[in-house]
């Protein structure tokens, strides 16, 4: 038996795909371990819109804090009062394992987190289980280029999860939830930080960590001719675009599309590295693909080491004709 | 202002690391400056350039990591000091007991920390052997410090010599942040944020004769515990299939998530 509580971290009125694996992730340990319940903390200036996904997807029990420093787009730094806010969930929900989306926003507070409730942390994990007493876990580590087991005794554990990790998956038989309002006060005044501004990339494209595919540019994508090619790809295959540190270097795509050890973790159906060398820290962002696909000019090149399928050939030559046939063989499929 | 690097020895990973019996073997390869360290490191030494102030370092490792505190030495920081465990305890730092080492890290700098006087504490995002980056929040949590993580640009904010704060960039997921933070604080920093310098000769020469002090400590106990029981080699993959002409097989992987749309012309 395990108590288990999840933070259903949310964007643009949604809660976040990443959010929605960790929460199906636990309903499976759930399953395994009898008398195990499910809650999910969620932080917000309005929860109960956020129930109703919360419930469909497996949470019994939901923890909410409600405050208007939690509105979006944000007026202040939110890692202050998110520590605040989680750390008096927890107080309340006392769980045995805490479970968040290792994403930027989960980053920036673990640490401040795991001290302030003095719990141990094990961030940016591949897998996990819970044991009676532990979590197990994996995490690639060293660049991801070894993968660590380790096991965390405390009450409660931190984990957090790496995207992709697992699937999201809506539970059969959804349980009604109970909701507890959790009290909060945060003096803004007191975090020592003013937001200035908030700089929104023009992107607009599809979220990466939602994508069942993702077309990734590197410095070979030179110019904007070739930054069409790889929109025009994209759009094709309903994918959403990334980037190496080469081609975030170019200007031509948002820093935000960033994928590796600095940047972003994708794990989805089908990666497309094109004009990428396949350096160790971009490797460490994708290996957890299920299908690479490699275009790049040089044969020789690192990221064939890591790819399923290589198409050696210049990406200006071979794009527009791969493109084509996937036109024709979608088209031929889809009209049968 | 007055900044101080958080600098961590660590192998490189680009070296050949192998694995022996659950553990990772580091002999073989070379130690060195954590690549964000070396940009939270250049990111302090440019501001002090441009505005004034001064950067020093601290490192809590092996007697043998030295020689990172050198480098920084060398890039521009104006003195070092170097924590050491005592009695052979294992330092943070050592393979394959590097993962606990965020607490025990976090616990010795604050506990270093409360005895200087400071603007800026700059780490790194995260160090590349653990993959942790949890040291900073942990370190901004005990001194009770207001705290950014993930920065990719450092300013001041306001004008006039005094200028007492900080205007930091951060990425987020989807957007970046522009805040101004109160010193004293605790940045963590990006590679993104900047290309770190290579110290030149008159930078190395010159690093030979600034102060490290020398500082042990005991491990600090009673920390939470988080155990590596081993490590394992990565899953590779099998060997990739180089394709021709139609490039079929990876057509074929991709047409279920062709969108229907008009049939092509
Ligand atoms: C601490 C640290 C963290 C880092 N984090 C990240 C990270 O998160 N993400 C990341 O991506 N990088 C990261 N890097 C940088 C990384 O080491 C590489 O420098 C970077 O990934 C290189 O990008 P690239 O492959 O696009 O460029 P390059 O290495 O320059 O490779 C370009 C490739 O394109 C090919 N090419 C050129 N023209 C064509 C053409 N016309 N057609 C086909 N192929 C062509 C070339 O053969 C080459 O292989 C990090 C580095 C450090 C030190
Ligand atoms: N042994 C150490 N000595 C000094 N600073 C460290 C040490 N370990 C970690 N740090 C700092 O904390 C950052 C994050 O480390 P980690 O939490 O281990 O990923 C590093 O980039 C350093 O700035």
């Amino acid at each position: 038996m395990a108590r288990l509580l999840i933070f259903a971290e949310t964007r643009a009125g949604c809660i976040t795909r990443l959010s929605l694996e960790v929460l199906s992730r636990c309903r499976e340990i759930a399953r395994e371990r009898r008398g195990s319940t499910i809650a999910a903390a969620i932080v917000s200036d309005n929860p109960p819109a956020y129930f109703e996904e919360l419930a469909r997807y497996g949470a019994e029990e939901v923890f909410a804090v409600t405050d208007t420093v939690f509105a979006s787009p944000p007026r202040t730094p939110q890692g202050a009062p998110l520590t605040a806010a989680l750390a008096g969930i927890i107080e309340q929900a006392v769980p045995d394992v805490v479970v968040l989306p290792s994403g930027e926003t989960v980053k920036e507070i673990l640490g401040a987190l795991a001290v302030r409730i003095s719990a141990p942390a094990l961030p940016d994990v591949s897998s996990f289980n819970v044991l009676d007493g532990v979590v197990e876990a994996q995490r690639p580590v060293f660049t991801a280029g070894f993968i660590a087991h380790v096991r965390a005794k405390g009450a409660p554990v931190l984990v957090s999860l790496r995207a992709g990790s697992y699937a999201a998956s809506e539970n059969p038989a959804p349980s009604p939830l109970r909701v507890r309002n959790v009290p909060f006060a945060f003096d803004a005044k007191v975090s020592g930080k003013t937001l200035r501004k908030v700089v929104t990339a023009a992107s607009g494209g599809i979220d990466l960590s939602e994508a069942s595919v993702v077309v990734a540019a590197g410095r070979g994508v030179r110019n904007k001719k070739g930054k069409r090619l790889i929109e025009e790809l994209a759009a094709l295959l309903g994918a959403a675009i990334g980037a190496s540190r080469g081609a975030i270097e170019t200007g031509l795509f948002p820093p935000s599309s960033l994928i590796g050890q600095t940047g972003k973790t994708v794990s989805p159906d089908v990666y497309i590295a094109i004009g990428i060398s396949g350096a160790l820290q971009h490797v460490a962002g994708m290996s957890g693909s299920r299908t690479v696909i490699a275009i790049n000019k040089d044969a020789d090149a690192p990221v064939f080491r890591h790819a399923t399928y290589g198409i050696a050939g210049d990406l200006y030559e071979v794009l527009p004709a791969f493109i084509e046939a996937l036109k024709q063989k979608g088209s031929m499929v889809n009209s049968v | 202002m007055k900044f101080i690097v958080c600098v961590k020895q660590v192998p490189d990973v680009a070296s050949s690391l192998r694995l022996q019996e659950g553990c990772i073997d580091t002999s073989a390869g070379s130690m060195v400056l954590n690549a964000y360290d070396a940009s939270a490191a250049e990111g302090a030494i440019a501001f002090t350039e441009r505005y004034g102030g001064e950067v020093h370092a601290v490192l809590a490792g092996p007697p043998e990591a030295q020689e990172t505190l050198r480098k920084v030495l060398a890039m521009g920081a104006a003195s070092a000091v170097h924590i050491q465990v005592k009695n052979g305890a294992t330092p943070p730092g050592a393979v394959p007991d590097t993962l606990p080492g965020a607490e025990a890290c976090a616990q010795i700098l604050s506990d270093h920390f409360r005895r200087e006087i400071f603007d800026v504490i700059a780490c790194g995002k995260q160090a590349q052997d653990t993959d942790a980056g949890l040291t900073p929040a942990m370190l901004a949590e005990l001194l009770g410090l207001p705290f950014i993580g993930n920065a990719i640009a450092l300013e001041r904010d306001g004008g006039g010599r005094s200028g007492n704060r900080l205007l930091v960039t951060r990425q987020g997921d989807v957007h970046q942040e522009i805040t101004r933070i109160e010193t004293p604080c605790v940045v963590s920093c990006s590679n993104n944020m900047c290309d770190p310098r290579i110290p030149n000769i008159k930078g190395i020469m010159g690093a030979r004769k600034k102060p490290i002090d020398v500082k042990i400590v005991s491990l600090p106990v009673g920390l939470p515990g988080v155990h590596v029981q081993r490590y394992e080699a990565m899953p590779g993959r099998p060997r990739v299939r180089m394709l021709e002409e139609a490039w079929d097989e990876a057509v074929e992987v991709l047409v279920p998530f062709v969108k229907s749309g008009p049939p092509a012309a």
